[in-house]
Order: C-alpha cells, then structure tokens, then sequence
C-alpha cells in the first residue's frame, strides 16, 4: 500500500486532522493516481438511457471510469462529447493541482476517501458548475469519480461518515 | 444551505442520475453476490453521487423551483426508493430509517395519499421505533 493512502486511512480512523505538510502529500498523492479502470457491467437501464442519447455503447463491460464520464457528457452536460478517459483523467489531475483546492477526508460505505474540490476550469460545456470534486479511493488507490458541482453543500449529507476538512 | 438558481436542464440531470440509480437497483442487487469487491465499490461510488444530488432535489422541490413534471419525476421516483428498501439495505447497507430522510430533505410524496408498499426487516422498524419521541 502507498504511504499516503495508509495516512489518508489513518486520519480517518483516527479523526484527526492533517498537518499542512500531510495536506500537500494527500493532494501530491492524488493529483497522479490513476483513474478506477475495474470493468463494470453495463446495465440494460443505463444502455437505454444513453441509446435516447444517440450513445451506441461499444461493449459489456466498460472500465468504471468511463461509465462515470459517459454520464458527465450525456446527463450532466458537464464535459464536452468526445472527452477521452485520459482528457478527464488530466482534467481532474488539474482540479487537485489547482491552489485554491480544498481536501476532505471521509468513509463512505466502510472505504476511506480523500475528497478535493477545486474551482472548474472546464467551461466550455452546456451545463458547467463552479467547482470540480474529485473522489480518491485510498483503499483502492485509484480516482473513482469526478464530476463538477456548485459547491459543497450539493456533494456530502450526513451519511459520509467521519468527514473532516483539513484544507 | 445557498441554492443557486438550477435550470430545467440541470434539474433534469439531477433526476436522471437519481432515476438511473433506482432503475439498476434490480438488477445490480441480483448480481451483487458474484461481484468482485471493486465492482461493488463502483456502485457505492455511484450511490455516494446520488445521495448528494437527492439532497439537491429535495431543497429545489422546497423552495418551488422543480416544474410540474419534475415533481410527478420525484414523486414517482421516491416511491420507487422506498419500495426497494430491501434491496438499498441488503447490498448498500443503507436501512429505511436512512431513506426516510428524503422526507426531510423535501419530497413530493409528503403531501400525496398515494399508498406506498415497503417491506423491511423487523430491526428496521425497531431502529423506527426507537426513534420516535417518548411521550412526557
């Protein structure tokens, strides 16, 4: 395991907050991981939903990452048709490198999560937000999803279990 | 909680996400059991999304700011929520008493006579129970 997902575990288990130097290695740490690519079942739902979309979906079984950008383009109209897996990847590397990032840290469903929020700068699109919230699995060591939001009042409720904002 | 102000097609997407969640649950939850770990990490993932973005729906709905097709949209929606309680709680790990929030965060169905059909387990509706205010 990566030293800096065992950290992210640690300040979780132990509701801590991280020093300013664990903070720049979170979000070092981040801002290179790859995106989740575990291949997931298409659902006959969400193949109908993106056939009314004129989205032909190529196979079975898609990497996790593409899933959740193909919904990024096609419901959310928050990245542009035609977005490659490694333009949104690069898209969220730049979120987390971004100065005015914030950095959460949070367990949902028993996985321990470092969540980044960052101003957007992908604008060019039909439904942009202000900011980009990028979800870093520590357990797996990969991005499991990005998406753009209004703040962060639209992304945690109460059920994120030991959210702590460190930045 | 500021809420800016959401377009019809914003709003849009927020039902689609929450519609899309609630229609896979079937089939998702049949196929739980043969999942590898990760896979069923992806859909955490997905449900961590939604969950945030039901929150949204219920301050729009609020505040009026959800047209007339989007309310029917939640309403139907919300009921189907409910009615696969059972499978949010085996898969999930996310029991009624945790659904229910939607009744605070803003639903349509508060305010509909609409007969909504929930089975759960017995510990739900002792979690319920417990819940409710002791008379003085």
């Amino acid at each position: 395991m990566e030293i800096v997902d065992g950290l992210i575990q640690t300040l979780i288990a132990k509701k801590r907050y991280a020093t300013n130097e664990e903070v720049q290695q979170i979000i070092e740490h981040v801002a290179q991981r790859p995106l989740a690519t575990y291949l997931i079942k298409m659902t006959l739902w969400l193949c109908q939903a993106l056939a009314t979309r004129g989205v032909a979906v190529p196979a079975t079984k898609l990497p996790s990452a593409q899933i959740h950008l193909l919904k990024r383009i096609y419901y959310d109209g928050q990245w542009p048709a035609g977005t490659t897996i490694s333009q949104f990847e690069t898209d969220l590397h730049r979120a987390a490198h971004h100065e005015a990032v914030q950095l959460w840290t949070y367990q949902w469903a028993n996985e321990h999560f470092a969540g980044l929020l960052a101003p957007s700068h992908v604008r060019n699109v039909p439904e942009p937000e202000d900011f980009i919230f990028v979800a870093y699995s520590a357990d797996y060591g990969t991005i499991k999803t990005g998406f753009q939001a209004s703040g962060v009042h639209t992304i945690f409720t109460e059920d994120f279990e030991h959210l702590v904002r460190h930045r | 909680m500021e809420l800016q102000s959401y377009s019809p097609r914003k709003v849009d997407a927020l039902l689609t996400n929450y519609e899309g969640f609630i229609r896979d649950l079937p089939e998702v939850t049949a196929e739980w059991p043969l999942m590898e770990k990760e896979e069923q990490s992806h859909h955490q993932v997905v449900f961590m999304e939604v969950w945030g973005k039901r929150r949204v729906l219920g301050q729009l709905y609020q505040t009026g700011q959800l047209a007339n097709t989007q309310e029917v949209r939640l309403a139907s929606m919300d009921q189907l929520l409910l009615e696969q309680a059972p499978l949010l709680e085996r898969c999930f790990a996310f029991t009624l008493i945790r659904l229910l929030t939607i009744f605070r965060w803003g639903t349509p169905l508060a305010d509909s006579p609409q007969l909504v059909r929930i089975e759960t387990a017995a510990t739900s509706l002792n979690q319920l129970a417990q819940a409710l205010p002791v008379p003085a």
